[in-house]
């Protein structure tokens, strides 16, 4: 790869978001982007995450205003969980970043989009 | 991070949204399964009901209510059960329960529509003697299980709802602004409409569902699985 192919993918890299660039958090963003609302439950069986590993890293994405969490009483209290805007954003910004660095170095045109 | 990983990464995203949205409610599979399968039992019951129609009369139709219902039952208790096989057999292939979070959701979504739609059809079938009504109320109701589905639904499923709605909605009026519904005296060419609006909806809707939904790759993906810079483990790093 050439030097500046190599700084420019660097550069790339630097770009991704931190908060969703972790493994955990990164499963809960790609899910809360396909539909506007997941349970407690049902994101811990696609993650097959822990309670508390799972409710850390939202917790996490809610304080940086990327998941927004919804409280109802029905038959009985149901929490959910969806991405705001900025979260949708930060999402799509996120698999921008990525298929860039992909193209950049040499496969695919980067062009899907994952934003839901 | 390497670029490695952030294809790797890419594709892990994607499977997972896959995942997520796999459950589709109706399979492009069974779609075909089913398309083909209402094809065939709307043609035959036409042929069937022009015939009689022909040399019996009006009456030939209006007893035949009960037999076509039982066989539109038939018809989708096998969907259902090819739909079953498909789900399953995916669901095996990814070593994931026959019945996801996301299909449970959809089950609970369209069942009482279609528990409301089957036992209207069918008493509707036994008082009025007409197979008409209960075609055009498994429609609707149909539509209406469908669109319940809305909030997490793929687009596809969600203009497939739409257009049963608003099929069955649009034969009713028609029919009712004829003034035909009401006396329950149809003559005897509307006789051939319950197996021809069955044909078109559940055969020909379906039949179309299936062509639009069936699985493709994205040339992106494509390119990039075909391509990677370095060789790697035949399955991406999970993100858990």
């Amino acid at each position: 790869m050439s030097r500046a192919k190599t700084t420019t993918t660097k550069l790339d890299f630097d770009k991704l978001d931190r908060v969703i660039h972790e493994r955990g958090r990164l499963g809960i963003m790609t899910l809360l982007a396909t539909r506007p609302r997941w349970t407690f439950a049902d994101l811990k069986m696609e993650l097959r995450l822990s309670d508390g590993n799972l409710l850390s890293h939202l917790r996490t994405l809610h304080g940086a205003g990327l998941v927004a969490v919804t409280k109802e009483v029905l038959d009985r209290p149901t929490t959910s969980y969806g991405l705001t805007e900025r979260g949708r954003r930060a999402f799509s910004n996120y698999v921008t970043v990525l298929a860039q660095i992909v193209q950049a170095s040499g496969g695919g045109d980067g062009s899907e989009n994952y934003a839901g | 991070m390497t670029d490695h990983d952030a294809q790797a990464h890419l594709r892990a995203i994607r499977q997972l949204m896959e995942r997520a949205t796999y459950y589709r409610a109706i399979s492009a599979p069974t779609a075909l399964f089913g398309g083909l399968l209402s094809v065939g039992t709307a043609a035959g019951q036409l042929l069937l009901t022009q015939r009689e129609a022909a040399h019996e009369g009006f009456a030939a139709g209006r007893a035949d209510a009960p037999g076509f219902v039982l066989a539109w039952a038939v018809v989708f208790a096998l969907t259902v059960t090819a739909n079953t096989v498909f789900i399953w057999r995916g669901a095996r292939g990814r070593g994931e329960p026959l019945v996801s979070p996301a299909m449970k959701l959809a089950l609970a979504a369209v069942a009482p529509a279609l528990l409301a739609g089957g036992t209207v059809g069918w008493m509707l079938a036994l008082s009025s003697g007409l197979p008409l009504l209960p075609a055009l109320f498994w429609i609707i109701f149909y539509g209406l299980g469908l669109l319940a589905t809305l909030p997490f639904a793929p687009r596809s499923l969600v203009v497939l709802g739409w257009a049963f709605l608003l099929t069955g909605l649009t034969a009713l009026m028609f029919l009712l602004y004829q003034g035909l519904l009401p006396s329950f005296n149809l003559p005897t060419p509307t006789v051939a409409y319950a197996p021809a609006l069955m044909g078109v909806t559940f055969g020909g809707y379906h039949l179309i569902y299936a062509v639009c939904v069936w699985p493709r790759r994205g040339r992106a993906l494509d390119a990039i699985e075909r391509r990677p810079l370095v060789r790697e483990p035949s399955t991406p790093p999970p993100l858990t």
